[in-house]
């Protein structure tokens, strides 16, 4: 298989905002062979880890998505500036490029909707459902490609 | 009274949002200069109700830079409450972990926010003065930065098993020892990262050079030191007690028990900003204005106990020429790069101590006292977790006292300085923004903990005159 990587992004006190980090957790029970990384956000020395993959999944809570959006990454071409610490997934693939000159041959973004981000650590049952789907999506996406 | 205002709404490259505000007098002379801080989340209320076991948990979700120093505080205060004194093994690793927070915070200010002014200019294009700039300017140097911080935060998730918000440190101690394995994995990088601290101090020497003519208009000017010192007057960065050094050297308060911290200082409060305005309470607000963070830290400990650290501050204190004390707040920038290579000098000797790979690292008790305070020196300066607690360790009252919030009074001071030298008129040019921003980022605030606001919004300049019609409105 492809070196793989799986970056899950969130805060697993906020509700919906921890699904990404929640499916990180379990695809790294499940698949013992995929490198995963859990992160509140992406920051530049993400850069740095990710250039040594072939394939990267980067999973993350939206509270624009109404089901769970799968979205091809590319590096973008000029410069994109980084927002002090934190750094969108296309800007550290920007980043990973211009620093190494190697991105992932294939980069994804899955989205999770989210829509209950208050102090806690459940996600609500529409987001749990939601994260259960792109569970599948990703599991089965690793294992078949 | 001010016949016009200059507003720069917000500031880049500070964590978080801000706005400054210029006070013109009816010469066009900066009269009055507001650092103004304009979120608020609340923190400190929303932890009221919570249990003492959950506040590191909470407290390190404050901030996404530096949540490890709210979390060796937050285990800090929690161990006056429960009165104990945490093996030497966990107060080795709380060292360790404290250092990496050090490491990866003063790298990131340093190499991916601060070098492209230094590196391609003030006076730059602002679309290119950024990372990606300086990755066209010099790769290397910029991959070196990624990777010292990337050092920082392997550490972080080594010890703690996350990177961000590890809920590693607990009141008594820390939830795991440390592998040998690990150890040897972290020793690794040491040779690279010393390397790596070695190479930005020389590059940085070069820029006090190229900014010669700049640099005494950065925040110039006597105040107050404070932060934490060893009991031999070492640099200390996690435990250890507060001095207070004047901006001529002498020190006027010295072995002053954390505890007692808000006997010493006060905060003040603004309606025009969220960030408060901590000040030493002998000499009243404002005259207690006080400076925390490197610069502090590096100009009020009698010497740092590694030694190529303790050879640059050497060379830092003959800065001060005759004088004791280094004043001038550009050279926050080369007090942190001190730190840093403290830090690795430092990390490599606890890594390398035989009691950091102890097994006894926790110790266990009950409530034992309801009021607690934790200290411990955040990259940005003093930390103060300050809880009370019920018998069943409810959180009643909780006071953060931030080092960005302690700095605040030297900020304004700092852009007052700086309009005065770099303005002309009302005309706002991009080489005086990124000036102003610059003196601000000497201080490298992180608005997310001082109030624990998280955001971040493109440039917005603003002039306005007495009418409050807008004269002049700049948007990057």
């Amino acid at each position: 298989m492809r070196s793989t990587l799986v970056i899950g992004i969130g805060n697993t006190i906020r509700g919906d905002d921890g699904a990404g980090i929640r499916v990180a957790e379990r695809i790294a029970a499940r698949h013992t062979d995929v490198d995963v990384l859990c992160v509140q956000q992406l920051s530049p020395e993400h850069a740095d880890t990710i250039a040594r993959y072939d394939r990267l999944i980067v999973v993350d809570a939206s509270v624009t998505a109404d089901a769970v959006r799968v979205t091809p990454l590319h590096a973008a071409e000029g410069m994109h500036m980084p927002r002090t610490h934190t750094v969108t997934p296309e800007g550290v693939l920007t980043l990973t490029s211009t620093l190494y000159d190697h991105v992932p041959s294939e980069a994804m973004l899955v989205e999770i909707p989210a829509s209950q981000c208050g102090f806690t650590e459940e996600l609500s049952p529409s987001t749990a459902a939601f994260a259960a789907t792109a569970l599948g999506i990703i599991s089965r996406h690793v294992t078949e490609n | 009274m001010p016949t016009s205002t200059i507003t720069i709404n917000p500031v880049t490259r500070i964590e978080g949002h801000a706005k400054i505000t210029i006070q013109l007098d009816e010469k066009g002379i900066a009269q009055d200069a507001r650092f103004h801080v304009n979120e608020f989340r609340g923190f400190e209320k929303f932890c009221e109700g919570r249990v003492l076991w959950e506040m590191g948990g909470i407290t390190s979700r404050i901030c996404g830079i530096c949540p490890t120093s709210h979390l060796v505080t937050s285990a800090k205060a929690g161990d006056a409450i429960l009165s104990v004194t945490i093996p030497e093994t966990a107060q080795a690793l709380r060292r360790i972990i404290t250092l990496a927070q050090w490491l990866q915070s003063h790298a990131l200010s340093f190499f991916h926010l601060s070098s492209p002014d230094f590196l391609l200019g003030f006076d730059s294009d602002p679309a290119k003065r950024n990372i990606f700039g300086l990755i066209a300017s010099d790769k290397e140097f910029a991959k070196r930065g990624i990777r010292l911080r990337k050092f920082g935060q392997e550490i972080i998730e080594v010890l703690g098993s996350r990177r961000i918000h590890t809920p590693w440190a607990v009141a008594g101690g820390v939830r795991e020892p440390l592998e040998p394995a690990k150890r040897d994995y972290l020793l690794n990088w040491i040779p690279e990262a010393k390397e790596t601290a070695r190479l930005a101090l020389d590059t940085l020497k070069k820029i006090h050079v190229k900014f010669e003519k700049d640099i005494p208009n950065y925040g110039n000017f006597r105040s107050l030191y404070v932060g934490l010192v060893a009991p031999d007057g070492a640099l200390e960065y996690y435990d250890g007690t507060l001095r207070v050094m004047d901006g001529d050297g002498n020190i006027i308060a010295d072995k002053v028990n954390p505890s007692d911290f808000h006997e010493y200082f006060g905060e003040a409060t603004e309606e025009w900003s969220y960030l408060k305005f901590p000040y030493y309470k002998p000499l009243g607000y404002a005259k207690g204005m006080y400076r925390v963070g490197p610069l502090a830290r590096v100009n009020i400990c009698d010497y740092i106990d590694t030694p190529l650290a303790e050879a640059e501050r050497k060379q830092f204190k003959a800065l001060a020429g005759g004088a004791s004390v280094v004043n001038n707040s550009f050279y926050y920038h080369y007090a942190r790069l001190i730190e840093i290579l403290f830090s690795v000098e430092k990390i490599e000797q606890l890594l390398q101590d035989p009691v950091t790979m102890g097994q006894n690292i926790r110790a266990k008790a009950m409530i034992n006292q309801l009021h607690g305070i934790g200290a411990s020196e955040a990259p940005r300066g003093t930390l103060f977790h300050d809880y009370t607690v019920t018998e069943d360790a409810l959180l009643s009252r909780v006071d953060l006292v931030i080092a960005t919030a302690q700095n605040n009074l030297a900020m304004n001071r700092t852009v007052r300085q700086l309009a005065l030298q770099y303005l002309d008129g009302a005309k706002v040019t991009e080489g005086l923004l990124n000036r102003i921003e610059a003196g601000i980022r000497c201080f490298d605030p992180c608005l997310s903990c001082s109030t624990h606001a998280i955001g971040m919004m493109p440039l917005h300049v603003q002039v306005v005159g007495p009418e409050n019609n807008v004269l002049c409105d700049v948007r990057r």
